[in-house]
């Protein structure tokens, strides 16, 4: 591929769109002064979710907790101004079910069980409507795969997937064995009319089929089998809903079958239907093999006596068959006929003589009116179809015929003696006893903490009302960016369990990225506790508070503080206020200020205030008294001079630092030099530069004008102590100055002097051999004996001396607006804060909490710190006990969002 | 040792934040860059460069003393690569320390580290989507060091398609040309500087260098320091025996330069935002010069003037139409 090409690529990747455009946040460090860069987070706040709701089963505590909490944020269901109330997942579904757009993050807040020996989280929100209030992993993994799936792992979690035999015991081959006897054409489409085992689809269809079989024996007679439910036997509601949704499975197994071909037949939804009829509708004693069928010994002594006594009292009946004098039947139907007459017979002797020819189900007698039609209904059924089947064929030379086979059956069951009907006995088969008890069919017992069958109940009727289409609707919402944060106690411990949430709202490569805590979660509300001067703040870092231990106090603050890169604002301002006072003044430091990242009130706007507002806003953040408000007029008239020069003067410093400058940009520099001179109606700087300008003249310039505002303009200095330091200056640049020159600045001098009140600089002789540099000297101590008294000096070295304080950065926090959330144990949290900035400390926190803006309905803007639920918390705890943090002697962590231990305790998937 | 050559100065016209997230002395005198700006990325290998500007320290300094938290390193070298292995604030000391071991000056520059790009790592993770996260190693390099330079330099709302071209150029190369093989080659470069053999610096720069692979004859033509380019612009000739003839010329002319030139040359190859930065202010001499001063927005979106752009970037410049 050609480079361009494979740039081009690159240039409209999915990359490019999905995480290409996505803008970092910057945290530009600064140069100079400025000591470093904050954390662009405070913290790591949970993400803004576009859809949040909250459940309604279980305990209404925490659930009210939630809901406050996130209402107050403006978290919102669809279409909705708060969080939305869901009474299952189902629910869920139908209020996600009416939009189309992208849901990029989804919050729902539920209780959540966790079987801490297994590991397995349950959602204590009812999956379907209606249904009981437990969701277990197998069900989500269940219906994230189809409803049949999904049914499957509601009635068994261990084979959903893939089931290799029904869930009670198997009647498959028992059916396959029957049918082919008595209605082989249900299975001949199927090509397992004589032979043969059902594979794939169609060994899960017979699975069904016997299943469903099992569940009708099991309803007609408990002898027969047994279903219970937590060892009690189903009831009828309970043994229709399991029916319900073992008919659902069967149907969902035909439609996959239905119009693929066996052998050559097409199979149809009537072959699969007439199957599944004919299995479900079998009796218990037709896949219970009868005693001849089912007893070898039984089946030998009955034919031989009932063989033994026809040759001798009716031997004609036994000729079609070609059994009058010997033989035994053939194998097969023949055989078979003869079998199911030796049952008949059995039943008779067992009605007339049970003492010597017993028959039992489960160790009592047959139940004559229970269990006995089941069985004469068998037997008629198996005759008949044995004898359709033999009538027509040949035995020698006779064909069969329905008279011979109708003849044999009367001879046996009732033989006429004499003109009367003498049923035969035991002893006219030379059968002392005989003795035949079924076993039934086995049970499945049914152990849930939940109702089964409710839930049955209720995935039958959501799939009746087309969930699946109504999941796959809202599944279309979510991409592989999307999110889902289930907030509900220790759901991030199983993470199969948020795996399996992923899948259920994800479609193949679509699947959102799943989140939850793996502890307790909780959304209490902290208490508070103003600080309405700096020695109460002091008094807390000191002492604590109530509960609170200064180390509590302390240990807290420093976590903060690191988050918020407090140290590093202290250090700013440490370092600002040490330095000049006309940089500080001129204020072109502010850009430099580093950003925090979280909102702190009288940080707000600082870089739009202007000198007095900036020294203003200063004296209440270090608590020391602001410069007189005529110092403030008296700079501010110059105040654009100052800042363009200190501006300047950062430009000059640059040039100087190359080898070889631009002309060009010296000249320009030049030029604004001059032009701050000209506003300062100062001559400092001439009209023109100098023949050869160079940085050097560009960096005498500009020191000669801001020796101006040091002397003059911010301690109200003498203009005449300006214009005497101008000419020293230019005294000092000649190689040998006129000494009259020298003698009269020193007069000038010394007039100042006691001018502006000072003593002992300026001596009241003059020195002999008077020098430029000692003239230097007396103007820099008189600039300092001005500046000893300027009040934006002394203003300075206060709010320099406060950064030096040991609590400066405790200090700082709460006197820029911060609110301190001190959560050393779960049930005692407390918000400490400046209390003239309580309400802004609380809006800041609140806005903390969050990664990204929110919503336009959010309350924090009107929020207080009074408000219960603005201060309300999410919380991880480590367990529920709620006892104090083991760094204090205790045994419970708390990590409160945005601290980043919270986020530590997500967990998140993939 | 004494400072090397390619530390002892900042490219002309470029102040240290525009190599890279840096302090400055209030001084001036010393200058700490790192190769990407906060936030960085964990366990991302970060590069500290230390720019020592004064002359009379440059000849003091012996050794340099990295301390970040309780990791305290000391070099002979201005140059050391860390890779942070925890989250949060950190806060890296550089001190220039004389023979005696003696203080000479100090910066600490303040970063913030965060975990790598959750969502790449979740498209890397999702075998279906993998195309989407293309080459792995280059998407993770791409999206946790660079992505905050294309912004800086084109912002989407104003900027968006050479947003796109910036990404894309430094993407190829970048999977060009592994981190390591960058690495070795500017060490390469740097000592062929440090050690007065500007010649071969150019040679071996011939094809490229830094994450755009920014050929040094085509940055000399743009980087224009105090208003004049280094190399005045001429086109490459088609024949292939002539265009060697051209490059050779143009290397033996650059190595003509003052040495100052050399060093510049260098670290604006060798810094990611410098190098992101020549390469835009070389696109945009392209683009004024063969496309009559059409906007981006109007030329990326004709895959043939874009094709055209590009391959101009990558071995022009010549006259359009020919290869």
């Amino acid at each position: 591929m050609a480079y361009h090409d494979r740039v081009i690529g690159r240039m409209v990747s999915t990359l490019w769109f999905q995480l290409g455009t996505n803008v970092p946040s910057a945290t530009g460090a600064g140069g100079g002064v400025s000591p470093g860069t904050p954390p662009t987070v405070f913290g790591v706040p949970e993400h803004v979710p576009e859809l949040t709701y909250v459940s309604t089963s279980g305990a209404a505590g925490f659930l009210n907790d939630a809901l406050t909490y996130h209402a107050i944020y403006g978290l919102n269901g669809a279409g909705l101004t708060q969080p939305g109330r869901i009474d299952s997942l189902e629910d869920l579904i139908d209020k996600l079910r009416p939009g189309s757009a992208h849901i990029g993050r989804l919050r729902v807040v539920s209780h959540v069980g966790l079987n801490t020996t297994t590991i397995d989280a349950n959602m204590n929100l009812p999956f379907f409507n209606g249904g009981p209030a437990f969701i277990r992993r197998e069900m989500l993994e269940g219906f994230a795969i189809d409803d049949e799936t999904g049914l499957r792992a509601l009635i068994d979690k261990n084979s959903f997937r893939n089931p290799t035999s029904p869930y009670f015991n198997s009647l498959v081959s028992e059916s396959l064995n029957i049918l082919r006897i008595i209605n082989p054409g249900v299975l001949a489409p199927f090509g397992l009319n004589s032979s043969g085992t059902p594979s794939g689809d169609l060994e899960l269809y017979f699975f069904i089929c016997s299943d469903l079989l099992f569940v009708a024996l099991a309803a007609r007679d408990t002898d027969y089998c047994q279903v219970t439910f937590n060892g009690t036997a189903l009831t009828n509601q309970q043994q229709s809903r399991l029916n319900a949704s073992l008919t659902l499975i069967a149907d969902a197994i035909k439609s996959r079958i239905s119009g693929t071909t066996i052998g050559t037949t097409m199979i149809t939804d009537q072959h699969l239907d007439d199957l599944r009829t004919t299995i479900v509708n079998l009796k218990f004693f037709l896949v219970k093999p009868d005693p001849s069928f089912a007893n070898a010994g039984i089946r030998n002594l009955m034919l031989a006596g009932i063989l033994g006594y026809l040759r001798a009292n009716n031997a004609a009946v036994l000729a079609p068959f070609g059994l009058n004098t010997s033989g035994s039947p053939a194998a097969g139907d023949q055989m078979a006929f003869f079998q199911v007459c030796a049952d008949m017979l059995y039943v008779s002797l067992f009605d007339r003589d049970p003492a010597h020819c017993g028959l039992q189900l489960n160790g009592h007698n047959i139940s004559p009116q229970r269990e006995r039609p089941d069985l004469d209904a068998s037997l008629q059924a198996i005759y008949t179809a044995v004898k359709s089947r033999l009538s027509g064929t040949t035995i020698g030379s006779t064909t069969l015929t329905d008279q011979h086979l109708d003849d044999l059956r009367d001879a046996i069951l009732s033989p006429n003696v004499g003109g009367s009907v003498v049923p035969l006995t035991l002893a006219d088969l030379n059968i002392a006893n005989v003795n035949f008890g079924y076993a039934d069919l086995g049970s499945r017992d049914f152990a849930a903490n939940y109702d089964m069958f409710q839930l049955l109940h209720s995935a039958n009727t959501a799939i009746g009302n087309n969930f699946r289409a109504h999941l796959n609707t809202v599944r279309a919402r979510f991409d592989a960016h999307s999110w889902v944060d289930i907030r509900g106690c220790r759901i991030g411990q199983d993470r199969d369990y948020l795996l399996a949430l992923r899948a259920f709202f994800g479609s193949s490569a679509n699947q959102p990225s799943v989140s939850g805590p793996t502890w307790y979660q909780s959304f209490p509300s902290a208490g508070f506790q103003p600080q309405t001067t700096e020695a109460q703040v002091d008094h807390l870092f000191d002492n604590g508070f109530s509960s609170h231990s200064a180390t509590q106090i302390q240990d807290t603050f420093n976590e903060v503080s690191r988050l918020a890169g407090i140290d590093i604002h202290i250090t700013f301002w440490e370092q600002l206020t040490n330095g000049e006072t006309f940089a500080f003044v001129a204020l072109v430091w502010k850009g430099s200020l580093p950003q925090l990242p979280i909102e702190a009130n009288r940080l707000d706007g600082f870089l739009a205030l202007d000198l007095s507002d900036t020294m203003t806003r200063l004296s209440q953040i270090f608590d020391v008294g602001a410069p007189a408000a005529a110092s403030f007029t008296r700079i501010e008239a110059k105040h654009a001079q100052m800042a363009a020069l200190q501006t300047e003067i950062e430009t000059i410093a640059d040039l100087a630092s190359q080898a070889s400058p631009p002309e060009a940009d010296l000249t320009a520099s030049f030029n604004r030099l001059h032009t701050i001179s000209q506003q300062l109606s100062l001559t400092t700087v001439p009209t023109t530069p100098p023949a050869s300008l160079q940085v050097s003249h560009l960096q005498t310039y500009s020191q000669q004008l801001k020796r101006y505002f040091e002397i003059v303009t911010i301690p109200n200095g003498p203009d005449n102590l300006y214009q005497a330091y101008l000419q020293i200056e230019a005294l000092a640049a000649q190689a040998s100055p006129p000494a009259a020159d020298l003698s009269a600045r020193f007069q000038d001098l010394k007039q100042i002097q006691t001018n502006i009140g000072a003593s002992g600089i300026v001596p009241a002789t003059e020195p002999a051999s008077l020098t430029a540099a000692q003239l230097q000297g007396y103007v820099v101590q008189l600039t300092n004996h001005l500046n000893s008294t300027a009040d934006m000096v002394t203003f300075q070295q206060a709010v320099h001396g406060k950064t030096q304080h040991a609590k400066a950065a405790f200090r700082y926090y709460f006197f820029i607006g911060m609110p301190l959330l001190v959560d050393v144990y779960h049930q005692n949290a407390f918000y400490y804060s400046f209390g003239a900035l309580s309400t802004q400390a609380i809006r800041s926190f609140m806005h903390a909490q969050w990664q990204e803006p929110l919503p336009t309905g959010n309350h924090v803007g009107t929020a207080t710190m009074a408000q219960v639920n603005a201060r309300r918390i999410s919380i991880l705890s480590e367990d529920q006990h709620h006892g104090p943090d083991p760094n204090y002697g205790g045994t419970d962590l708390d990590y409160v969002n945005p601290y980043p231990e919270f986020d530590d305790h997500i967990e998140k998937v993939p | 040792m004494a400072v090397h050559k390619t530390e002892r100065r900042l490219p002309a016209d470029f102040a240290a934040t525009d190599l890279g997230e840096a302090v400055v002395s209030p001084d001036n005198k010393l200058a700490l860059v790192s190769y990407y700006s906060s936030p960085s990325a964990l366990n991302r290998e970060q590069t500290y460069v230390a720019f020592v500007l004064d002359a009379a320290l440059q000849g003091s300094v012996a050794h340099y003393q990295w301390q970040l938290g309780t990791l305290d390193t000391q070099t002979e070298t201005g140059v050391w690569t860390h890779s942070p292995d925890d989250v949060g604030t950190m806060e890296l000391t550089l001190t220039l320390r004389d023979g005696g071991g003696a203080s000479l000056k100090s910066v600490t520059l303040s970063q913030t580290v965060v975990p790598p790009n959750q969502d790449l790592e979740n498209l890397i993770q999702l075998d279906v989507v993998r195309p989407a996260a293309d080459d792995p190693a280059t998407s993770r390099e791409v999206i946790n060091d660079f992505l905050l330079y294309y912004h800086q330099l084109a912002p989407l709302a104003t900027a968006e398609h050479l947003n796109r071209l910036l990404f894309g150029i430094s993407y190829v190369e970048c999977q060009d040309h592994a981190k390591s093989d960058r690495e070795t080659l500017l060490g390469n470069l740097a000592n062929q500087i440090n050690n007065d053999n500007p010649l071969a610096f150019y040679q071996q720069a011939n094809a490229g260098a830094g994450i755009c692979s920014i050929r040094p004859p085509l940055l000399a033509m743009v980087y224009s320091p105090g208003g004049g380019a280094l190399l005045p612009w001429a086109e490459l000739p088609q024949d292939e025996a002539a265009r060697n003839a051209a490059i050779t010329a143009q290397q033996t002319t650059l190595s003509g330069l003052a040495e100052e030139k050399h060093v510049d040359i260098f670290n604006l190859l060798r810094f990611p935002k410098a190098n992101l930065t020549l390469c835009k202010q070389i696109c945009d001499a392209l683009r004024t010069r063969y496309f009559a001063g059409d906007s981006y927005s109007t030329i990326l979106v004709d895959a043939t003037r874009a094709g055209q752009l590009i391959d101009e970037f990558k071995t022009g410049p010549f006259a359009l139409g020919t290869p």
